[in-house]
């Protein structure tokens, strides 16, 4: 049987200067896309491809979107883009896939909020290993059965 | 009448209010009997409150009670303290005011107290010594302006006053007022310890973060048969983590010189001699490889000839150097060109950093000196990180060594490269003037 392959959103402005970054993930067998920030996110995860895991880095620059709807007055400075693409999730789908949020600037109370999203399997604290989240997110989805074949797509 | 006490009252409630106070009056405009007087109006908060009969603030000559009303909702603290307060007050101001009568006099009693977020760092007695002592003068005062009984008027009632009260009431409201400043310093530390450690530590983990995935990364690459593209990322990804650990070491740099800047404890030593163009040249190599990151280019151009010195503390400059040498990079725009321009200006050497970005807008210009504090964010693609610590820090380094920061950001177009798409931003320009040093 072949292996499975996921499809994974990895959201993350460090991905500009850094694009290593998605080897840990490409190497345990994702496919993955990026996004570096609030807009750019929200126009992959609307593209119509169906991510099975999405990472989220919760402190990021909103972007630019015709409506003009993320600026930095909304994502107060760059705390609540991550919390606000997760409110975008949970009206723009009925079952959106697992997110795990990853934050370099703990904050409790956005934490709190961010938790509070069902879909969100977990909140990890930089520095923290690539390798082992991908591990971590394969173990997740095979457990649940999730997720696409794309090796034999 | 009431206007007057409207207006002492607020310059009143203004400078105990600054001074760690809060402050009411209850005024007792009339006599009810013999043996009790009844608060016809309380005056709180700016404005009067007139109780119904029966209710309100009672005095006797026994206790002064009160039965609180629905409406009695700002009277809501500490309340037999108060009291117990004013009557103390009310028996010292009797003969000195030359009242027989154990009642007070028609007029207004002030109540002082020190407000509770100062109580939290000031010893009992000394609370209970300013609460009767203002609170005391403050009775007089107010006493003095409605006061018509015995000794109303005469001359050495007010002398008195003025001698004896008066400066009771400005040495507590001044003793109040440096305990505040007090206080305030030490929230401010509190807050400026707070911050920093937030900020630094985002920083610091961001840079562990890096360096222990890419650590992974280049251990995944070794397990995979050599070849040359193989080794050109093991390579690149090697001088990515020396990049990484030298930005840990700098961020570590500056948060320590803030530290001992901001305990005002930064003693430096600006007298070694160093020739300026190599020294300004090694701070600008250190950062080469963070503006290549975000492809921005950094060109040195130095008209001053080779023996040109200065004299240095050379650790503390290199810290204030490539603290605005980062800042340049940060707020450039990225896939540009950042100019480092050593010149002389008469006895001075100044160093420009000169870059096209996000530039500073007139609402920060103010204030970006200030520690802590973050210009705000222009570019939307793109957030800034940092502790609002580094211009702080240099330019205490700098003006240390007898210079000065100075700054220009102006508003312009410049070319993209693409005829049809010239990009707006700011061009901004960092100076730092040092004095040469003498051959």
């Amino acid at each position: 049987m072949a292996q499975k392959i996921y499809r994974l959103l990895f959201v993350d402005d460090e991905l500009d200067a850094e694009p290593y970054l998605v080897i840990p993930f490409e190497d345990a067998g994702f496919e993955v896309d990026t996004a570096t920030n609030g807009a750019d996110a929200e126009h992959a995860f609307r593209s119509g491809v169906k991510y099975d895991a999405i990472i989220l880095d919760n402190m990021m620059a909103p972007g630019e979107d015709p409506q003009g709807k993320w600026n930095f007055d909304v994502v107060k400075n760059g705390l609540h883009t991550g919390l606000l693409f997760l409110g975008m999730m949970a009206e723009a789908c009925d079952s959106p896939p697992p997110v795990w949020v990853v934050t370099g600037f703990p904050d409790a109370e956005v934490e709190t909020k961010e938790r509070e999203f069902a879909f969100v399997v977990d909140v990890i604290r930089k520095p923290h290993s690539l390798e082992l989240l991908a591990a971590e997110i394969i173990r997740y989805l095979s457990e649940r059965g999730a997720g696409g074949d794309l090796a034999n797509a | 009448m009431f206007d007057a006490w409207r207006a002492l009252d607020q310059t009143l409630r203004r400078v105990c209010n600054f001074g760690g106070f809060e402050y009411g009056a209850i005024f007792v405009p009339q006599q009810a009997n013999d043996e009790t007087f009844e608060a016809k109006a309380i005056y709180n908060g700016g404005d009067f409150y007139f109780p119904p009969a029966g209710q309100g603030i009672h005095i006797t000559n026994e206790a002064m009670h009160v039965q609180r009303t629905r409406d009695m909702d700002w009277y809501d603290a500490d309340t037999s303290a108060m009291l117990s307060t004013t009557k103390d007050i009310m028996e010292d101001a009797y003969p000195v005011l030359n009242i027989e009568s154990p009642m007070p006099p028609t007029g207004c009693v002030g109540i002082l107290r020190v407000r509770e977020d100062t109580q939290d760092h000031m010893a009992a007695e000394e609370k209970q010594r300013i609460h009767r002592n203002a609170a005391f003068a403050l009775f007089i005062m107010w006493g003095r302006m409605g006061y018509s009984g015995p000794g109303a008027g005469k001359p050495e009632y007010v002398s008195e006053f003025t001698r004896q009260f008066l400066p009771r009431l400005f040495n507590e409201l001044s003793g109040g007022l440096r305990n505040w400043m007090s206080l305030m310093r030490v929230k401010r530390a509190e807050e400026s310890r707070r911050q920093l450690l937030a900020n630094s530590v985002h920083g610091l983990k961001s840079s562990l973060h890096l360096i222990q995935n890419k650590s992974d990364i280049v251990k995944g690459f070794l397990r995979k048969p050599a070849d040359q593209q193989r080794d050109d990322r093991v390579q690149e990804l090697l001088k990515g983590i020396a990049g990484d650990l030298d930005s840990l070491k700098r961020q570590i740099d500056l948060a320590n010189r803030f530290t001992v800047l901001d305990a005002g404890e930064q003693v430096l030593r600006p007298e070694y001699r160093r020739p300026i163009a190599p020294f300004v040249e090694r701070c600008v190599d250190t950062l080469r490889q963070a503006a290549q990151r975000r492809s921005i280019s950094i060109v040195l151009q130095n008209s001053l000839p080779e023996e040109a010195t200065i004299l240095c503390d050379p650790d503390a400059l290199e810290t204030a150097i490539l603290a605005l040498l980062d800042n340049t990079i940060k707020y450039s725009f990225e896939k540009r060109t950042v100019k480092v321009v050593i010149r002389q200006e008469g006895k001075r050497v100044a160093i420009d950093f000169d870059d096209f970005g996000q530039g500073i807008v007139a609402e920060d210009r103010d204030q970006i000196f200030d520690k802590f504090y973050r210009a705000a964010h222009v570019d939307p693609k793109r957030y800034v990180p940092g502790t609002g610590i580094g211009l702080t820090v240099a330019r205490e380094i700098v003006r240390a060594h007898h210079g000065d920061i100075s700054f220009t950001s102006t508003r312009g177009l410049a070319p993209t490269g693409k005829s049809d798409s010239d990009v707006s931003g700011f061009r901004t320009v960092f100076s730092i003037t040092l004095p040469l040093a003498s051959n």
